[in-house]
Parts: C-alpha cells; structure tokens; sequence
C-alpha cells in the first residue's frame, strides 16, 4: 500500500493551525460584544490598585483575575518578546513562594490556575473554592509586591519560551505568514512598533535579555497602579475589602507607565509580499486591512462582517470557495480589534494546483459584492445570534465573568461597558455592515500576503 | 462567612511578624506563609422541581444560573446497557444518526436551524443512557424543544447517514485496537463482568458491519419513549412555562421503554491472574489491575473516594509518585472506582516501558497491600480530603453542570444527599475509613491483572507471578507456546502469483483530487522491479525496489522531496546483509549507514502491498507482514486482517473486493484489494484522517 509521503501525513495539523486562526476571532469578542448584567463595586486602594468586585450569592466558587496593562505593545525595540517571557517568569517565585509552587497550591486547594499574554495586557487567573480566595488573592500579591528572579531561571525561561516560537511559529505551517499578516506588514514599524511586532517576539532578542532587564520591567509595569484586580463569585464584600486591603495595601506605588504610540499605523498600505514557506505544502492568501480599536462605534459591524463572510460551514467564503469552487481548502475573515488600531483578517488557503492568484480574485470579488450589493438581513441575524450566544455562554463562570468585567474596563474604560457592548452589536444594521466594508475593506487600506511553499526561510519577524 | 474575624486573624499575624521584624521599624508586617482558610461558606445547593407529564416523562427543571442559558437533556435507559452481544455498537451509532434527518428536516437542515441560533444538539450513548441534548440561549428555548422533538418523534435513520455513520465508527474502532490503552480496557471488561455482560462485551469491526438501519428503527423504537425516561432542563427558565413547552412538543409522544434485560451476574474472584493480550513487538506495556467494586448506593462510597485519590487518583497521589516520580517506570499511573448504574469496578492502571511490567504489577500490588494495613498519614490523608471537597464547588458553576450531577444521582436512585452532602461526607472521612474501605474493597488476592504487550518478551515473567492466560489484539485466546516462541517470521509469499503492470491513482484529501500515485511493475531477470511514484501537495516520493519472485528483498532506493526536506535512500541486500544508507534531515537524525543481517522474512517498505496481493485471503484471515522503516531503522509489524467483502467503485471501475483493515504502521488504514488474484489495491483509506486513493486506471490483465 501506498505509503504516503509525510506532507499528507501532517495535513490534520494544517488544519488544526488554521483552526487556531479563527479562534483568536472568538476570543475578541467577548471585548466588543458583551452581554448579560454583572453587577460590580469598584474602587482604587491608596496606591492605585483597581479593585473590581462581583460578589454573587448563587455561585459556587470565586474568580481571583488580575490583569496588568503591559501586553507585546509595551515593548521597546530590541526587547520583542520580553512582556512574554515577564508572564513565564511571574510563576519562577517570589519572596515566600518557591518556583512552581503558585500553581500547586491552587491544586490542592480543589482549585485551578493560569495566565496569558497579548499585545494588549496580561492576566493571571485562578478560580477556587470560596474559602481559599484568601490564598489566591495572597499568592497574587507575593508576586506582586516581591518578585525573586535568578539568573538561571531567567534563562530556563528563555529557552522554554523560544521553544514555545519554535513549536508555534518556526515549524507550524503559515506561522511566518501570520507573523506577517498580524504584524509586521499590516503595521508600520515606523510609526507603531507597537503593533507592528508580534507578542512571541524574536529569538535574538530573548537571548539579548539581562537579569536588569526583568528587574527594570518589573518595576516599571508590575506596579499596583498599572493593574487591575477583579474577584467574583461567592464572597461577601466586605471581608474581600479587608483581605485586599492586607496584602495589596502596602506594595509600594510605583510611577504610571509612558504611553504607548502608534500614530498613523496604516499610512505605508498598501503593502503586496510574498512570503516563502518551507512548512506550508499550500499556496495562501493572508489580508490585513487596516481598521479600529475595540471601543471604536463601528467595531461590532466588522466583527458581524467577519462572521458574514468567514465564520462556519453557511459563510459566504466557505460557500463561494469551498464548496462552490473548490479552489480553497478553508477560507476564514474576522476582525480582530484591539486596545489601539486594529485589523480585519481574510484567510484562504489554496487547493492542490490553485494558484494564490486565482484565490486573490475570488477574495476580492466577495469582498466587492458585500460593497456593491451588501449583505442579507438573515446573515446578520446568524451572525448577531452566534455572537450574542458565544458572549452569554462565557459569562456562565466565575471565570469568564471577571474575564469580562476586566475586558470591559480595559478597552472601553469601564466595567459598566459589559451592559452597553452588547446592544451595540444587537443594533448593527445590513447597512452598517455595507458602510464599514466600504469604509475599511478598499484596496488601499491592505497588505497582501501570499504563502508560497518552498525552500527559502520566510521574512524574519523584527 | 466571619470574614472579619479571619481579618482580624491576618493583622494579629502581620502585628506578630511586624514585632519579629521591629528593630529598624522599616519593614512593612505582611503574611510569609500561605494563610489558612477562611471560615467555610454554607453552599446552598440549588433546588429543583420535578413533575411528570401525562405520557410518563420524568421532568426535572432547574432554575438556575445569572446568564439567559437552557439546556435540555433528555436521558434514555438503554445506553451500551441496552445492547445484545451481538449488536455492540448498536446504541453509538443509533445515537450518531438520531439527528441527522427526520421527516421534515434533512441533516443539513438540522444544523443549519441550532447553528442559526447559536445552538447546538447532539445525542450520545453511555453505558447505561442513551442521551439526546439541546442547548440555547433561553430566548430561543422553542428552537429546542422543536427540534427535539422533530429528533425524538421523527428520526428516519435515512439509508446513506447511516452509512457515513458506520465508516466513522469502523475507522474509529480500527484507531482504537491499534492503541495498547484501549486493548487494556476492553480486555479489562471482558475478563472482569464476562463476555456476556453489558459492562463486558464492546463493539468490534464484525458487530458494527452487521449492523443495518433496521436494527437503529428497532432500537429506537425500544429506547426512545417517554416512560421511563428523565428530562432535565436547567437554565434561566420557568417551571410553568417549562411544563407549557413540554405538553406542546412532546406531550404527544408516546410509549414505554423496553425493560432492559437483567444482566448477568458477574462472578467474583477468588485467585489473582493475569491476561495478557499479546501485542508483538509493543513498545509500551499497558498494566490494568483490577475486579468489581460497588453498587451504587454503597454507604462506603465517600471513604472510598479519599482512598482512591489517596492511592491513585491524581498526580500527587502514590501510584503516579512512586511510579514515575521515584521508579520512571511510567507516562502516568491512575487507579479509579466507577459507579454506574449496575455494578461497578475498581481498577488501576500504568503505562510502562516493557522491561518494567511485572515490576510495575508487583509494585501495584504493594501499594494495594500498604493502603489496606497502614493508616494513611494525616497530611495525606488532608490533602486528599481538601482536594475532593474543595473541587466540589467548581464542578457546579453552570446550570449544565448542576443538572448533570443531578441527573446521575438521581439515575443511580441515590438521595440527593449524595450529592448536596458530598464535600461534608467527604471531610467525615477518617484514617480508619480510608484503611477499612481499602481492606474490603481492594483485593490483591483476587485482581484480575490485564497486561497488553509483547508476550515474548513478558511471557515468562509473568508466569512468575501468577498463572497467565494469553489472548490475541481481538480478544481469541492464544496457545501459550505460540506466544512465548516469538515471532513466527519468515512468511512465504509466492512472487509468481503477480503480475506485470501498471497502475495510478488519484490521492483524495477531504474528498478534492489533491495528487497521484503511479504504479509499474515489471519482470527484469527473474527478479520483480517495481516502481512507484507519489506526487501530492507539492511534494514527491519515489520508490524503486527490486525482490525475488521468492520475495527476498534485494535492492531498495527512495526519494522523498517535500519543499526543503530531502530523504534519499540506496540499500542493497548482499548475502543477507543490508547495505547501504539513508540521507534523513538534521533533525530526523541525518544520515543513517547500514551495514547489518536483515532478518529473515522482513520485507522492505512497499513489498508488503504485494505480499497481500498474492496471499490467500478470505474473511476472518490475518496477515502479519514486517517490513524495515528506512527513516527509522526499526522493523515495522503490520497486522493485516479480512473484515469482509465489498463491492467499490472507483474511476477505474466497479470491483469487488476484500476490506482489509492494517494496524500497526504509523496511521491505521483501510484497504480494498481486488478478490481475483493477484489482489490490487482498489482503494486505500486512512482512519482519522481526510485522505484516500483511488485506482483511476488500470493496466493489469
């Protein structure tokens, strides 16, 4: 029998990495399209901290979710990768806390813990059982207040996170391709470096970090001021003030963090690359047309957009180029907004003998058709319904309800925005969806970027 | 919660480490230690309400959640546990097809309509249930209902759904005997409840073939009714207007469930011995120990829990500590008490490493041993207790969560109590009820020991043991002697039983051409040459080999092109000597010299394509074939096995032809082979993955 050479062998892993791309669409949403009430308190302890909570007589268990504003955005040259690396290094110990130990703790408590990082902020969660808030919110504000990075750990975690690129990025069919069409040429490095370099960042700068470096991070981001704590579920708000007040109350303040800028990060668009992948077996398609930050009046139309036209099997791509034409083997658009400009994405990847040509036009004829003739009332209700079901279900935990709260108040600037996001995208109109089409979608605003497999190294991400 | 004076409790500590820190008064007092916990909160657990409707369904609605969700889940007597011997199978795939069609929606319709909402419905077979569910935001709670109802009132099984259903069953099935750990658990339920019991008979390639839509009508038809079934819905939702929905969708479905039939009893054990499923050449030994344990309402239930979490049940527990943390021996080591609605089992399980198996069984049953006699140490024994009960409240946040807790205990006829007492019957638990439960539970004088593994290699010390019977990967018992005498090599293969020739195919992946595979074979001085030629997705491999109408295998050359990557290889064979090498990438191990004795009767990789075109086959019949992996330099073992006929229509025609199903290679793969001899590959399928080749000409006689 025919032993099939090692590209069919590797296609579910295509598919699988291609997956991962739309996924990132669902998780914005929550930021842009936020439903179901949370009532909440707020307040700031004397050295900032803001102290987000949620008490909720019918959970069962408590969300103790801290979110600090340093994402990959935060970044200066030369350091890429650094915010990433801080979130390893954040369960490495610290004063009274061993490496590794945070996480064990939470374990045998009953509970479960984790963190994550964007370019936008990193968060570091734990849900428990109510009587052990008192050792989450402890051991978040150990790490808070006194850090212990070594050398030798510093290092470990280095290698640990360019293993993590080299797994998700280096060897993954189309990683270079992403890099590029989420950063680097969709953004003008120039003028944003902020957005234009990708949160995993670049080997060479990882191995340039120093014991001062993470020290220096630490003290410029890692402050109360630049982090907000949010707890939710089964607590009386009281004893949960007194507790915050405890262990949070005396870390030292710290100065507010510069700005980040990112003026005029679309200026140098239209951008046309080709991209040489020697893990992609598939010609692609990758566009990156330049859009808004999450907060903006028309971000819900594009995210109705993006599930228009590239979300699920009855998706007008999937439809047209599929299942239609079979020229794509999988076709996916969303937009995928952030605290600063962001960007609406089209993906397809080519079927056996198409020429990423050929996909480009069938792309920018369904692109043109939503700007001439607009979309179909019942695509925005699907649309509309999905979103709102996704936002809902999430919001069903602990977890995902301080998740919430802190997307809110982080890139509308208000918890209250978890009541105001979802109307917003429950009124988006076909209209709405035709004017941000037109408004974005022009062949001005984009990058292309064509996969085409091969032998040559893709552009380094910088 | 006195959550002030748990404050007061902290500033008392931070006063007393301020004190202890005093002299330069510069530091701030603040907790060092992790605190202890807070007073505990009283957790309610939700109530529900029950009614029945006319037609004799069961209704539980839970009002319960912040967030505007409903799910509906209907539970059926007569999951697996309904099955005959010889319809295993039969409950999975009745469930896979229940929604895929009904006589007003077709499959595409169905999902379309949940998808439209933002939805979904889905329906599955356990061991004891047949489950059908939908899930909605509560603003399209009729969505639900209608659709469950058009499921449950008008699933028409159409013809080529329950075709497509079959095939992903029989290439899961095929994925599942090529892994040691499933082999393990489907010997593990037939020694321990017997072939004949429910909990012990699995459904295999032969009961799923056999299988027709009829028998899915006729098994609906006895499960899905209305009597003796339980719906819950739990959500944001109103009884009344729960029970209004209820009476309009399915107050017109009627009937009882058929009782199931009383299983057999399955016997206890008295002796402890070993099965050892025979895998030859497996890299990884499979140790399932066990026997029966509880009924569902045994009061020891709780100190059970403790002992298992204690011995087995999670990373810090003995087995995986001991195991792989001290000895290395294992990937994992978990034991578990299951409690479904019949009788239960107790069993432990490790994955190790072949030289380690009866170790590995002895030290399983040492820990057994220590967990009966010794008490358990009481910062074990707490953190084992704080781990059950604290965990608790996290299994209960959503709606869905609750009601499926409170759907299985109330399924198993347990009082609730069970369940809204569980983290207190938990901490009640003592040192003595761990040692008590261990002793009259656990029986190390009488564990059923399921090792799957190379026999050769383990035969003899097992024997050491205990007594050990020895059972093929389908479950047939083996002569003892046929196991521990190795590998019966040296198959003979009639070369002149082929063919010249050509043939090419078309590679499909998810169904779209996506590449060809050319095949020639031709007679070149009494030997064979074949050649044969893939081309796919940008990549190529190309194959030369020369064999013996004898099929000694004699020259072999291979290149592999796929974007960057090169594999070269050029190997001859020379007095029984394998000479030669292999030009691998860096990180494939670069370039691989050979200079070694090819062992009698192994093939090289391409040969075994015709091996099984010039064997004797018919239904039933196995094939073993060992061929060498040039990348790695490791003899490969393919079982091939008859499953039965079919007739397949590909570009190049219409044939009829053996199914043959091949574990042992990297991916499991379906192969349909021409019945007249010599028998060409038709069609090639790989389970679990989107890619096929067809035959779309023919050059052959």
């Amino acid at each position: 029998m025919p032993h099939p050479p090692p590209v069919l062998r590797a296609l579910s892993g295509l598919l699988v990495g291609f997956l991962t791309v739309s996924s990132q669409a669902l998780a914005q949403a929550p930021a842009e399209a936020a439903a179901g009430d949370i009532p909440f308190e707020e307040y700031r302890l004397d050295n900032g901290l803001h102290v987000i909570l949620a008490p909720d007589e019918e959970s069962t268990s408590v969300a103790v979710n801290l979110w600090y504003d340093v994402g990959s955005r935060h970044e200066r040259p030369g350091r890429s990768g650094f915010a990433h690396l801080f979130e390893h290094l954040m369960f490495q110990g610290s004063e009274n806390i061993g490496p590794g130990e945070h996480p064990q703790l939470i374990e045998r408590a009953g509970g479960t813990s984790n963190a994550s990082i964007t370019e936008d902020r990193t968060n570091y969660f734990q849900t428990v059982p109510p009587e052990r808030m008192n050792l989450a919110l402890w051991l978040e504000s150990e790490r808070m207040r006194a850090l212990r990075i070594t050398e030798e750990n510093m290092r470990r975690e280095v290698e640990v996170v360019k293993e993590e690129r080299r797994l998700r990025i280096d060897n993954s069919p189309y990683g270079t391709t992403q890099l590029a069409a989420g950063y680097y040429a969709a953004y003008d490095s120039a003028s944003c470096f902020a957005y234009a370099h990708s949160v995993i960042g670049s080997v060479e700068d990882l191995d340039a970090a120093e014991l001062s470096d993470v020290q220096d991070f630490f003290d410029l981001y890692y402050v109360p001021g630049n982090a907000t704590l949010t707890v939710v579920g089964a607590f009386d708000e009281t004893p949960a003030r007194e507790l915050i007040e405890d262990y949070f109350g005396s870390i030292p303040a710290g100065d507010a963090p510069p700005d980040v800028s990112c003026e005029e990060p679309f200026s140098h668009l239209p951008v046309d690359q080709t991209i040489q992948d020697s893990n992609a077996t598939l010609p692609a398609i990758f566009l990156s047309y330049g859009t808004v930050e999450t907060a903006h009046a028309d971000a819900p139309a594009l995210s109705v957009l993006g599930r228009i036209l590239g979300e699920g099997q009855s998706s007008r791509l999937h439809q047209r180029l599929v299942r239609g034409e079979q020229v794509a083997v999988q076709t996916a658009a969303f937009s995928s907004t952030r605290r600063g400009p962001g960007l609406f994405q089209v993906i397809a990847i080519a079927n056996q003998g198409v020429e990423a040509e050929a996909l480009l036009v069938l792309l920018d004829e369904e692109i043109e058709r939503v700007l001439e003739e607009g979309v179909e009332t019942h695509e925005v209700e699907r649309a509309q319904n999905q979103l709102r079901s996704s936002v809902i279900r999430s919001r069903q935990t602990v977890m995902g309800r301080a998740e919430a709260l802190q997307s809110a108040n982080h890139f509308h600037g208000t918890p209250t925005a978890i009541l105001t996001a979802v109307e917003r995208v429950a009124r988006v109109s076909p209209e709405d969806v035709q004017r941000v089409a037109r408004e974005y979608l022009g062949p001005d605003n984009r990058a292309i970027l064509r996969t085409e497999p091969g032998s040559a190294t893709g552009e380094e991400d910088r | 919660m006195n959550g002030s004076s748990v404050a007061r409790a902290v500033s008392f500590a931070a006063l007393l480490l301020g004190l202890a820190l005093g002299p330069d008064g510069a530091l701030e007092a603040q907790q060092t230690e992790p605190p202890e916990p807070l007073r505990e909160r009283l957790l309610a657990f939700p109530e529900h309400e029950e009614f029945t409707l006319d037609n004799g369904l069961r209704v539980i609605v839970l009002s319960y959640g912040g967030q505007p969700v409903m799910s509906a889940r209907l539970y059926l007597p007569g999951g697996r546990a309904g099955e005959a011997a010889g319809q295993a199978g039969l409950a999975s795939l009745t469930a896979d097809v229940i929604t895929r069609g009904t006589t007003t929606r077709t499959a595409e319709e169905i999902a379309e309509t949940i998808e439209g909402v933002g939805g979904s419905l889905s329906a599955s077979a356990g061991q004891d249930f047949l489950t059908i569910s939908a899930t909605t935001l509560t603003e399209h709670r009729s969505t639900a209902f209608e659709l469950l109802e058009d499921v449950v009132e008008h699933a028409v099984f159409p013809e080529e759904e329950v075709e497509l259903a079959r095939r992903q069953t029989l290439s899961g099935l095929q994925a599942e005997l090529g892994q040691p750990q499933s082999l393990a658990s489907r010997r593990f339920a037939a020694i321990v409840f017997g072939e004949d019991h429910p909990y012990g008979f699995r459904a295999t390639p032969e009961t799923v073939q056999a299988l027709g839509r009829d028998d899915l009508v006729e098994f609906r038809d006895r499960t899905v009714r209305p009597e003796g079934a339980l719906l819950v819905v739990a959500g944001r939702v109103e009884r009344e207007e729960i029970e209004t929905l209820l009476r309009r969708h399915l107050g017109e479905w009627t009937g009882a469930g058929t009782p199931l039939p009383e299983p057999p009893q399955p016997e206890e054990r008295d002796e402890t011995r070993i099965y050892l499923v025979h895998r030859p050449g497996s890299a990884q030994s499979v140790v399932s120990l066990g026997h029966l344990g509880i009924e569902p309402g045994n009061p020891d239930y709780f100190a059970l829990q403790v002992t298992n979490r204690v011995l087995g049940g999670g990373s810090d527990a003995r087995l995986f500590q001991i195991l792989r943390e001290e000895k290395g021996w294992t990937y994992g080591a978990y034991s578990q008490f299951t409690r479904p609605a019949g009788r239960g089992h107790f069993m432990a399980q490790a994955e190790v490493r072949p030289e380690v198996t009866d170790s590995t069984v002895v030290e399983i049953l040492d820990q057994i041993r220590r967990i009966r006699e010794e008490p358990v140490p009481a910062e074990e024994l707490e953190g084992a207790k704080s781990f059950l009960a604290g965990s608790f409240p996290l299994r209960l946040e959503t709606a869905d969560q609750v009601a499926g807790q409170l759907a299985s205990t109330l399924l198993l006829g347990l009082p609730l109590e069970h369940l809204t007492e569980y983290p207190e019957r938990i901490r009640e638990v003592d040192a003595e009820d761990v040692r008590r439960a261990a002793a009259r539970y656990i029986d190390p004088e009488g564990a059923a020991v399921i090792v799957v593994g190379d026999g050769a290699q383990l035969g003899d010390r097992l024997e050491a043991l205990a007594p050990v019977e020895y059972f093929d990967v389908r479950g047939a018992p083996l002569a003892r002697e046929e196991v521990l005498a190795g590998e019966e090599v040296g198959s003979s293969w009639d070369g002149e039983r082929l063919e010249e020739g050509e043939r090419r195919y078309e590679v499909y992946v998810q169904g779209e051409p996506m590449g060809t595979a050319e095949y020639a074979l031709e007679r070149r001085d009494g030997d064979w040459l074949s050649r044969v030629l893939i081309s796919s997705m940008g990549s190529t491999q190309e194959t030369v080999l020369r064999f013996s109408s004898d099929f000694v295998p004699k020259a072999v050359t291979q290149e592999v092109s796929q974007g960057p990557m090169q594999i070269a290889a050029d190997l001859v064979v020379e007095d029984g000597r394998l000479l030669g090498s292999v030009d691998l990438p860096e990180d494939l191990g670069g370039r691989r010299e050979y200079d070694q004795e090819l062992p009698a009767g192994t093939l090289f990789p391409g040969m075994e394509e015709y091996a099984l075109a010039v064997a004797d086959l018919k239904e039933g019949v196995d094939l073993l074939v060992t061929y060498l992996d040039l990348t790695r330099g490791e003899t490969v073992r393919l079982e091939a096995r008859v499953v039965g006929e079919e007739e397949v229509t590909v570009p190049a025609g219409t044939f009829d032809t053996w199914r043959v199903e091949v574990s042992g290679g990297d991916t499991p793969l379906t192969l349909f082979l021409r019945k007249s001899p010599p028998h060409l590959l038709i069609r090639q399928e790989f389970t679990g993955q989107p890619v096929r080749f067809d035959l779309i000409a023919l050059t052959h006689p």
